[in-house]
């Protein structure tokens, strides 16, 4: 029996790890939602709400704490819209099959490559890219769990923008905010330090599910009785991550991020196989 | 410093704050109403209760017309809060453009601009998928 009481709980876990790791919570929520018997068009489109419930409730906190770097969040929004749009067309065009397969080997690549810098606290860049100084790429942030204030500068502009627009396709595609693809490219390629790529992470997937959202919205698939209690559930479960994030390790919120991705690319693994052509 | 966007971090920062609060306030009365009217919360996946619309702003309208004629409370509540979700990461992109276009930063005018006029041509639905 589905109760507004039980997806309001589930939705407050998923809000919680999702402000925690840079996730919008789509690919947690969409399948429990299925095995509670919810139309899989249904429970894309409420979790696109539960994306931008997200990103509002936590980003609050990150930006006026400064863990958000703003400046970036916006450079790279450039690449992730196009891309989200490119994406919702051309996903026609494509056999499912070849999707889920694709993005599964993108984010064993990305899970492969966090892995091997898993213990590092922060990235060093003793060299910005052109592109990158031009656009002002870095930041600081007063960082808890360190008792310090961090500098960065963020490098590679171009191809982490790239990454950030086939973040972007998945999104697009697949009908979710992508979060754990933009998290690995800004690591990866940014070198963004890990607790400033989840929150800005946070900060786009927001914009990002609001395009997806508008045309499910505009389709006639979202369900306000589902979406109400999943968007209450979600806003207090950021709220209380984004509070709790900067008390943590960068290297504890990398754990955390590669066990919910090792569980995405099973689903996505599973989906491909049981996919049709 | 240059760089620095304290401003338009803390204007983010408080319409978000802002918009999360009020969306809740309403999806709660919405769902007060609902406990009210059903005497349960068991969830209802019926046609009544989908959003319906052109655009964004169409769907938008349809809701605020049903509130000044007083039907369907709950449904016009909790519909109301998850529009103002959606709403305020719209009206985040458009502060953000102004923001720079104020502080005279033309390159991230540029940027947030193109940012703003993809996101207002997918919510007009003119960027149709498929």
């Amino acid at each position: 029996m589905l109760n507004m009481a039980v997806i309001m709980l589930l939705s407050f876990i998923t809000g919680l790890v999702g402000a925690l790791t840079g996730l919008g919570g789509g690919s947690i929520m969409i399948p429990l939602l299925t095995l509670l018997g919810v139309p899989i068009k249904h429970a894309v489109a409420a979790g696109l709400i539960t994306v931008i419930a997200t990103s509002s409730g936590s980003a609050a906190t990150y930006v006026e704490r400064e863990l958000t770097n703003v400046r970036v969040a916006m450079y790279l929004e450039i690449y992730t819209v196009i891309g989200a749009i490119i994406g919702a067309i051309i996903t026609n065009f494509i056999a499912p099959k070849l999707l889920y397969f694709f993005f599964a080997g993108f984010l064993m690549t990305s899970f492969i490559g966090l892995r091997g810098h898993i213990s590092k606290e922060l990235p060093v860049v003793e060299k910005q890219d052109k592109l990158s100084s031009w656009l002002r790429l870095e930041g600081s942030y007063y960082d808890e769990a360190l008792g310090k204030v961090v500098d960065y500068k963020i490098t590679n502009a171009f191809p982490g923008g790239l990454g950030m627009f086939i973040a972007g396709l998945a999104a697009g595609m697949l009908g979710i905010g992508a979060g754990a693809f933009k998290v690995s490219v800004q690591e990866l390629l940014l070198k963004m330090p890990s607790k400033v790529s989840s929150t800005t992470s946070n900060f786009i997937i927001g914009m990002t599910a609001l395009a997806g959202a508008s045309v499910y919205l505009t389709m006639g698939l979202i369900n306000i009785n589902l979406a109400a209690p999943m968007a209450i559930g979600t806003t207090l479960g950021a709220i209380v991550g984004s509070r709790i994030l900067n008390k943590f390790r960068n290297v504890t919120i990398r754990y955390l991020f590669l066990v919910v991705v090792l569980y995405l690319i099973i689903q996505m693994l599973y989906k491909g196989v049981t996919a049709p052509w | 410093m240059v760089n620095s966007i304290r401003e338009l971090e803390v204007l983010i920062s408080r319409l978000l704050t802002f918009g999360v609060f009020l969306s809740i306030f309403f999806v709660s009365i919405g769902v007060g109403l609902y406990l009210m009217q059903t005497g349960g919360l068991t969830l209802a996946l019926g046609d009544e209760w989908f959003l319906k619309g052109e655009t964004v702003f169409d769907v938008l309208s349809n809701i605020i017309g049903k509130l000044f004629s007083w039907s369907d409370l709950s449904f016009v509540f909790m519909s109301m809060g998850i529009l103002l979700l959606m709403l305020t990461q719209y009206i985040r992109v458009i502060m953000s453009v102004i923001y720079f276009i104020f502080i005279k930063d033309w390159k991230y005018v540029a940027i947030t601009l193109a940012v703003s006029i993809i996101l207002t041509l997918s919510l007009l639905n003119i960027l149709r998928a498929g």
